[in-house]
Formats: C-alpha cells, structure tokens, sequence
C-alpha cells in the first residue's frame, strides 16, 4: 500500500500513514463499507489533531516526503524505532500506533499502559492488538460455540503481502 | 391471602439466593417481597455493555452502577477493585480495612473481594464456574483435625443431601458439564454423583491452552495426588436453553457476558417474578431488622431513594410479613443485623453465640503466569474465561497440615497478570519493558541492546509472536476460620444513606499461608514440567494492595470474590448462628442465607452450593409457612 501514489485529500494521507505505522491494509484500517459509525478514521485523526494539529501536519508531511520507500523502512524512520530521544513527529506518531492498536488515547509524553483513554466503544472493539493475536476483543466475539478449541485463521488475511526487500 | 400486600415473607437481597427461594415460595403460591438495595436490572444490557467498553480499568465492577467512589455519599457503595487500589483510604474505599501491620505481614491485610449491590446482585459477573464440594470437605474438623478448624466448623448437612441439592441447584443454573470427564476426580479427591446423574448440558469444549497443559502434566504426580487437568463445569450454556443463546466464547464472563450465555440470577429473578407471587422492590436499602419481646423479627425497616449519588432527601418504611431472609450476601448481611442492635438484643440481631461477622473468608488467590516455548502457541485471549482446572489437588492427608487448593487455567493470556494486551503492546512502542516480554539485549541478541521498539509489520509479528504463548493459572486456596477475621460496623464512618460502613479485620495464618506457599511449588513445577518459561514476579509490587511478605520472599496475594464465612451454619447453636436450613437460631422467623453460611470453604467456587443451600433453605421456608 505504502507504493500507491501520493493520497489527495488529508483524511486519505492520514489512512496511508496508519497502515504504514501499524502495519495492516488499508482496508481493513478504513474499508470502504465502513460499518463503524464515525469511522474510526474520523475518530483518530481527530484525537491527534486535538492533541496538536501543527505536529500531525509535520508528521504527514515527513511521510510524503517518504514516498516510494518499503513501508517497514518508513515506519521505522517515522517512529524513530533507533532514536532514545524521539521528535514531537515520533511520538506523535507513536500515539497514533498505540490508537489503532488499543482503540485508546495516549499522550504523547506517556510511557504507562494504564494512561490510556478509550475513544469510543468502537475504538476498543476495533483495536488491531486482538488482530496481532489472532483473537477478538474481550467482550466482542462474532465467533461460534466451541471455537477456541482449534486454532485460529492465519494471520496473513489481514496484512498486506510481505515486501521481497524485508528482511 | 385475601390482602396481597400482605407478605408471607420479605427478601432482603435480588441475588441467586434470594431469586430461588423466591421462585420457589412464589410456586408454592406464598407471597413474597424482595428488597433490592440497588438499582434495576437493566430492559436490556446494552447500558452495562457501553459502561464496559468506554472504561479504561476493566474491572469487575465497571460496566455496573456507580461509578464513583465516595462511599460517603453513594446510597449503595460496596467494594470494588478501584476502590481496593485506595483500600488505605476510607474516604475512597467503602470497606474500612485494617491498618496495616508493619511488623507481622500476612496479618491486617485488605480483604480483596468485592461484590455488586444491583438487581441480579454479583452474578453479574461471576465466572460460571459450578463445582461441587466432595465429602471430605464438610468434615474438616472431626476428619482432618486441621488446625485452626475447631468446634463449629463441620458442615451440619450430609453429603448425600446436598448431593440432591446440587441436582436442582445445576438445573436451575443450566450447568455444562459430562460426568464421564469428572470421573477421574472420583479416586482423585472422592468426588461421586448418583447413580445414573447427568449434567443438564453437554460440557464445554476445552481450549488449547488446556490441552497445552493437559500434555504438560502428563504423568506428573505433587504432594501424593495425581496432576491432571478437568473440565470445569460451568454455568454457560453449550446448548440453547432457558430462551439463552449457546456462548460464543466472549472471553470476557467477568465483568459481563455480552450475550448472556453466562447464567446470571435476573434469570431466576425473572422467573420468579413470572409466577405472580414475588414483588421486587428496587432502591430499597435495608436498615435494620426490629424484633419483638420474644425474638420474633416483627418488620423490616429500609429506606428508598431517587437519587445514587448524593441521595437528598429519602423515605424511611417498615414493612412486615410472617417470615424474613437474609439475602444481601455475606458483608451486607452482618453489617445490617449489627446495626439492627437493641436494648434487649445488644450484640446485634442473631448474634448469641458472637459468631456473626467473624470468620470471613475468601479463597485466597494465588496468580502466576508463563510463556509457552517459541514455535508453540496456545492462542489465549478465546473461548471463556477459563474452561479447565486441576482439581486433582483438591483433597488429601496434607489437609491436616496446610490448605487444599484448586488451579483454574485461565484462557485470556495475561490479561489478569500485567493487564494485556495494554502492557505488551506500549512496550514495544514505547521501548519499555514492564511486561517483562521486551528486556534489553533479548536472549541471543549479540551485542548489548535496548528494548525493542516497533511500528509496521515487525510490531505485528513480535506481538503476535508473545501473545499468542501467553497463559496463567490461578490457584485458589482454602482459607482457614479464623474469629478474628471480621466484619464489624465502623463507630463513625457512614454511607451516604447515614448507615454505618462495614469494618474489615484479616488475614492470613499459617495454615493457609502454607497453602499458598504449596500453590506456588505446584504453579512452578507444571510450568517446568511443560518447557514453559515463568514471569511470575513479584518482588517490585510493594505498591500493590496484596503485598506481603512470608518466608523472605515478596508475594501478591488476589480475591478470588467469594466472601464467606460471616454467618455460618451449625448444629450447636453456641458456636454458629444459623442451622443446616440457614435459620436463625436466635429467631425462628428469619433465614440467613448465601454463602456466608459456609463454616468452612474448601477450594470450589461457592455459588453452586449457596445455590443448593438455597433450595434447602425454601423448602425449610414453605414448611414453617404450611404450619
């Protein structure tokens, strides 16, 4: 996904960022049916920018500016995964991960995964951590009776094709 | 009767115990009241389910009302695990619990346990779990010779009665279960059912995380007992039944089934009400009991509000039937009979042989957590709660000397322990390491690294590399009797109702604390004996409310939610308060039921058998009607 050309408007930049720093599809971050009311899309973007709109301009600024490299090399640069003293970008950026995953506003500055604010009771059932694990959220299970006594689906269906170049 | 609001008997308490018996009274075509302290259930759970999604601690109390916690001015405050977290502040914390005893750890403890006060009462959130005591669990005292297990302590009922209560109790919950997987618990801890008994339902299915440890422990043997995981029965339905859909694996019985494929008691509740005999009455606090020259409880006086948090004004009523019970669990049952203390009844109401309120127990809650080998997950975070435990370790000779346990195996990762998947995911962002799952320099990292942090696909492969090996088990011990473990009503701190808050003395003796100590020798030698790697730390959690030390070594001790103990059944009536039919010995028209009649605990989960008690408990009750 991170190879589509440059998004047009703000809310699409935003999408391509999110799937880049969490690393699923696009679709399955903002299908195009998308049953959740607001979007969790919407929800999001308006989390960061009530935190600080300038920093999540820069921030989708510098990943424009990325375009064309492999979507591990971007999320890696945007996050400054190698960085001990990250940029208002990074944490920015690192807030927006922890959202799509737990469905829960951290700010920026926090360390404690108990800091945590849940957005919308959408947010918690569509946080992407029970995707990571193969599992549904605790309290939202669309599955059958007896399920959880074969493993789950592969974890491959919700993420985009492994890049050639990612080691 | 002619006059309908003329009542044969007044239930205090819109819980499991209070629904049978009032389900069975209104078969009987008697007319019952309920008294219910708190709020409504719900038309729909729809309200409790937002409450839980939008809280950010998902604790067992939080998609149920209030919110707050100022126990000064809630009309119905109980204890609650936000409140736990404050336990040293009674501002915060409704219980008044001890103060801390530097100098002797494993005494004046908090008690952990909390409960609901709200229509359907802590079923609401119980797990499901619906075990049977086996015989040698009535008899601790004249079998075991326990310590600390005196006079008084012997179940005052024969197993083979409560056998046939079990029977009704599993039918009206709808339990899950096949005699034929229990079997092995027969020679294990002499577990029996009669001839020809089946479970109402089909059992659960097993998840992966049990059958990771079946596997593990596979020809194990501690503490001369076979080692081997059973099937837990459950009250969760695994067929249509009772107009309840078949669960759909939720992981999330506590704090609240979505779906209510959990039993909880609005079903008997419901039923109840069905027969049109029982009136319910919500937002009706009882204050105290009154008794007449005799001893014969004459009414009930409660007082009704509009409002939960900062009542206002209220009203204050008496009403009054030939019969009264109990049923407002084992904490609120006490705290209203010592407040319903008189000049002719000094103590308290049903207190001559000053055992009301001592003895609170819970099952003392040991918690450990491991990760399964790479390559080899177990995919937690599915199916309920938990479907399997070990039992095997329920009974045998070392009852004489230390505490039984049971090992519940839980199937949400570690959920309980750390708070996953929350902790584990800010760490590999963040680069932190509170998990424990993202150390600097990670095993077979060359050189000298910090803590990973991730975004991209690398993040979704190193979460779901730890989560999906993540699993716990919780060991639940038998705690001992102990007189000076109590509730008491607090001389000055009240409720926003004006009504004295319950005062908390506890902790642990020896018996129990060698129990603990066993559940962790156990917990660590299947972690060994299945090639898993144990987290299970407890060195830096001085912070947490069930710190303490034993031995030399740091411990984090949970409730397991079952308060028990505070009322309990006896033959002699010296050394208990109620009777095998949980009637008053002190007064012939009042039952005090639940499971703060159990005069001792053993290791199941108690609502199975306050549930059997309770169908004993209505037939005693119709009889004394008839006559």
């Amino acid at each position: 996904m991170s190879n589509s050309p440059t998004p047009s408007t703000r809310m699409d930049q935003f999408v391509a960022l999110s799937s880049v720093l969490t690393g699923f599809t696009q679709d399955t971050l903002a299908p195009q049916l998308d049953p959740t009311d607001p979007p969790l899309k919407k929800l999001y973007l308006e989390a960061a920018d009530k935190s600080s709109t300038q920093t999540v301009d820069a921030l989708l600024a510098a990943f424009a500016n990325l375009s064309g490299q492999p979507a591990q090399t971007i999320a890696n640069t945007l996050l400054e995964v190698d960085s001990t003293n990250p940029t208002a970008n990074a944490l920015m950026a690192r807030s927006i991960l922890k959202l799509w995953y737990l469905g829960s506003w951290y700010a920026p500055t926090s360390l404690i995964a108990t800091d945590g604010t849940v957005v919308a009771m959408n947010a918690y059932i569509g946080g992407l951590a029970w995707s990571a694990m193969q599992a549904h959220p605790m309290g939202y299970s669309e599955l059958k009776f007896g399920y959880w006594n074969s493993a789950p689906p592969p974890l491959s269906g919700v993420l985009p094709p492994s890049e050639a170049n990612h080691g | 009767m002619a006059d309908p609001k003329t009542y044969d008997v007044v239930i205090v308490g819109a819980g499991i115990a209070g629904g049978i018996i009032a389900l069975e009274l209104g078969r009987l075509g008697k007319h019952v009241l309920i008294l219910e302290a708190g709020a409504p259930i719900p038309a729909s759970r729809e309200q409790y389910m937002e409450n839980f999604f939008l809280s950010a601690a998902k604790t067992p109390e939080s998609p149920y009302p209030p919110k707050t916690l100022a126990p000064a001015e809630e009309a119905t405050p109980r204890p609650t695990i936000l409140g736990l977290n404050n336990w040293k502040n009674a501002q915060k914390s409704y219980l008044v619990q001890p103060t801390p005893d530097p100098t002797f750890q494993p005494k004046q403890l908090p008690f952990a346990s909390t409960y609901e006060r709200i229509g359907g009462g802590t079923t609401w959130h119980w797990l499901g779990t619906s075990l049977r005591l086996v015989p040698d669990d009535l008899v601790m005292h004249s079998y075991y010779k326990a310590p600390g297990f005196g006079p008084g302590t012997d179940w005052p009922i024969e197993y083979s009665e409560l056998e046939t209560l079990y029977g009704k109790a599993e039918d009206e919950i709808g339990v899950s279960a096949s005699v034929a997987e229990q079997a092995p618990l027969q020679q294990a801890i002499g577990l029996t059912y009669p001839a020809g008994y089946q479970y109402p339902m089909q059992a659960i299915p097993e998840s992966l995380v049990d059958e990771a440890i079946s596997q593990g422990v596979s020809g194990m043997s501690l503490f001369g007992q076979p080692v081997f995981v059973t099937p837990t029965p459950a009250g969760r339905n695994s067929q249509p039944r009772a107009n309840r859909p078949v669960c759909a694996g939720n992981t999330n019985c506590i704090p609240i089934c979505p779906i209510q494929a959990k039993y909880d008691a609005t079903v008997t509740l419901n039923a109840a009400l069905n027969t049109g005999n029982v009136d319910v009455q919500y937002r009706s606090v009882v204050t105290r009991l009154l008794a007449d020259t005799q001893g014969r409880i004459s009414s009930v006086e409660y007082i009704t509000y509009n409002r939960e948090l900062k009542p206002g004004p209220v009203t204050t009523s008496q009403v009054s039937a030939t019969t009264y019970v109990l049923a407002a669990h084992a904490i609120e049952n006490p705290k209203i009979l010592l407040n319903s203390k008189s000049s002719a009844f000094p103590n308290g109401l049903a207190n001559s042989s000053d055992q009301l309120g001592r003895n609170l127990m819970d099952h003392v809650l040991y918690l450990s957590w491991a990760l399964m080998p790479e390559g080899k997950p177990v995919f937690p975070y599915r199916g309920p709660l938990s479907t399997s435990g070990i039992e095997s370790l329920r009974n045998g000779p070392f009852r004489s000397q230390r505490a039984a346990f049971r090992m519940e195996i839980g199937n949400e990762g570690w959920n309980f322990p750390i708070g996953d998947p929350y902790a584990t995911v800010n760490d590999f962002i963040n680069g932190t390491n509170v998990s424990a799952l993202n150390p600097v320099t990670p095993p077979g990292t060359p050189q000298p690294s910090p803590s990973l942090k991730l975004g991209g696909r690398d993040l979704v492969m190193a979460l779901n590399d730890r989560l999906t090996r993540q699993f716990r088990m919780a060991c639940l011990i038998e705690q001992s009797p102990q007189a000076e473990n109590r509730v008491t009503l607090d001389p000055t701190l009240k409720d926003g109702l004006g009504l004295p808050r319950p005062k908390i003395s506890y902790g642990f003796d020896k018996y129990t604390l060698d129990g603990f100590m066993a559940a962790k020798q156990a917990s660590s030698a299947i972690y060994q004996a299945m090639g898993a790697t144990e987290f299970t730390d407890y060195s830096k959690s001085q912070s947490q409310p069930g710190y303490f030390e034993y031995e030399g070594q740091s411990f984090v001790f949970f409730g397991a939610g079952h308060v028990m103990g505070t009322h309990r059944m006896g033959s002699d009536p010296k050394l208990s308060v109620v009777d095998a039919n949980q009637r008053s010995h002190d007064h012939e028209n009042l039952w005090i039921v639940g499971s703060g009649s159990f005069p001792t605990v053993a290791t199941p989960n108690p609502t199975l058998t306050l549930a059997a008690l309770a169908f004993k408990t209505a037939a005693s009750l119709g009889k004394a009607l008839t006559l």
